[in-house]
C-alpha cells in the first residue's frame, strides 16, 4: 500500500495544500487549494484557470452555485492534470467559479479525495493519503 | 539584442519568501524556479520573481506569451487576505451528479 506524506499550511483555521494544474499546452501553474471535504466538486477560479489556457470555450457543461452573496454561473471543465496531495490526475472534471479571495485559488472537493484514504494530521500539520489498489 | 528579446521580463535572482514580500509588499508576485521548503508544502522556500503588480493579471503580464521560457510559475499575493472565502454550494442535477461520481 503506497502512502504518501504531505505538508499543509493554516490560514484562518483553513487547510491549504499545494496543488499543481496542468493546461492544453502542458503550460503548469503552482496553486493553493483549500482542502473541503464539505465540498462536492473540486473548484478553480477563472483567473488561475485562464492562464493556464483554459476560458469558458474549454466549458463542457454550465455550473450553478448558491453562495452567501446569491447565485452565481460557472462551467466545468477538463483540466489536462490536476496534482494534489501528490495524487496526478489527468483529464480531471473541476468547476470553474471565484472565490473572492486574493491568496486563496481553489478547494480540493470530494470528487478528488474520493479516490483514496486520507488522515489529515492537524497536530503535525501533514496529509497522509493511502492510495487504493484498482482494479 | 533584437525586439523578442527585449520583451522577456527579466527573473530576479532566487529570493526568500520574507524576501520577496519584503521587496514588493502587499501585491501580486509571478513567481518561477520555485524551491519548495519540502516535498508537497504550500510554502515557499525560494523562488524568481519575474511580474508584479496590483492586481493577478499584471503580475503574469510579462510572461502570458512565454509558454516556452517559463512554462511553470505560481502566482501569489504578499500581503494579508482579510476577505472572506465564498464557498459556493454546488447545485447538483442528475447530469452532476454522474460526474461527480465520474
Amino acid at each position: 500500500m503506497t502512502r504518501l506524506s504531505s505538508s499543509f499550511v493554516h490560514d484562518r483555521e483553513l487547510i491549504l495544500v499545494e496543488a499543481e494544474v496542468v493546461g492544453p499546452t502542458g503550460r503548469t501553474t503552482e496553486v493553493r487549494l483549500v482542502l473541503d471535504t464539505g465540498a462536492a466538486a473540486t473548484t478553480l477560479t477563472p483567473r488561475v484557470i485562464e492562464k493556464i489556457g483554459y476560458t469558458r470555450r474549454h466549458g463542457f457543461k454550465r455550473a450553478k452555485v448558491h453562495t452567501a452573496i446569491g447565485e452565481e454561473h460557472g462551467y466545468w471543465v477538463r483540466v489536462a492534470e490536476l496534482t494534489v496531495l501528490g495524487v496526478a490526475t489527468p483529464n480531471f472534471a473541476l468547476t470553474v467559479f471565484p472565490l473572492g479571495h486574493k491568496d486563496i485559488d481553489g478547494l480540493v472537493g470530494m470528487n478528488f479525495l474520493r479516490h483514496f484514504n486520507f488522515e489529515v494530521r492537524p497536530g503535525d500539520r501533514q496529509i497522509v493519503v493511502e492510495l487504493l489498489a484498482r482494479g | 539584442m533584437n525586439a523578442a528579446e527585449q520583451l522577456v521580463p527579466i527573473a530576479t535572482e532566487p529570493l526568500s519568501w520574507a524576501e520577496i514580500c519584503a521587496q514588493y509588499p502587499d501585491q501580486f508576485v509571478c513567481l518561477v524556479d520555485i524551491a519548495k521548503v519540502e516535498l508537497r508544502s504550500p510554502e515557499i522556500k525560494t523562488a524568481s520573481v519575474v511580474g508584479h503588480g496590483p492586481t493577478h493579471d499584471t503580475a503574469f503580464e510579462p510572461i502570458r506569451g512565454l509558454d516556452m521560457r517559463y512554462p511553470r510559475f505560481a502566482i501569489r499575493f504578499t500581503g494579508a487576505c482579510s476577505e472572506p472565502l465564498i464557498r459556493p454550494s454546488l447545485v447538483i442535477d442528475d447530469e452532476t451528479l454522474q460526474l461527480l461520481r465520474s
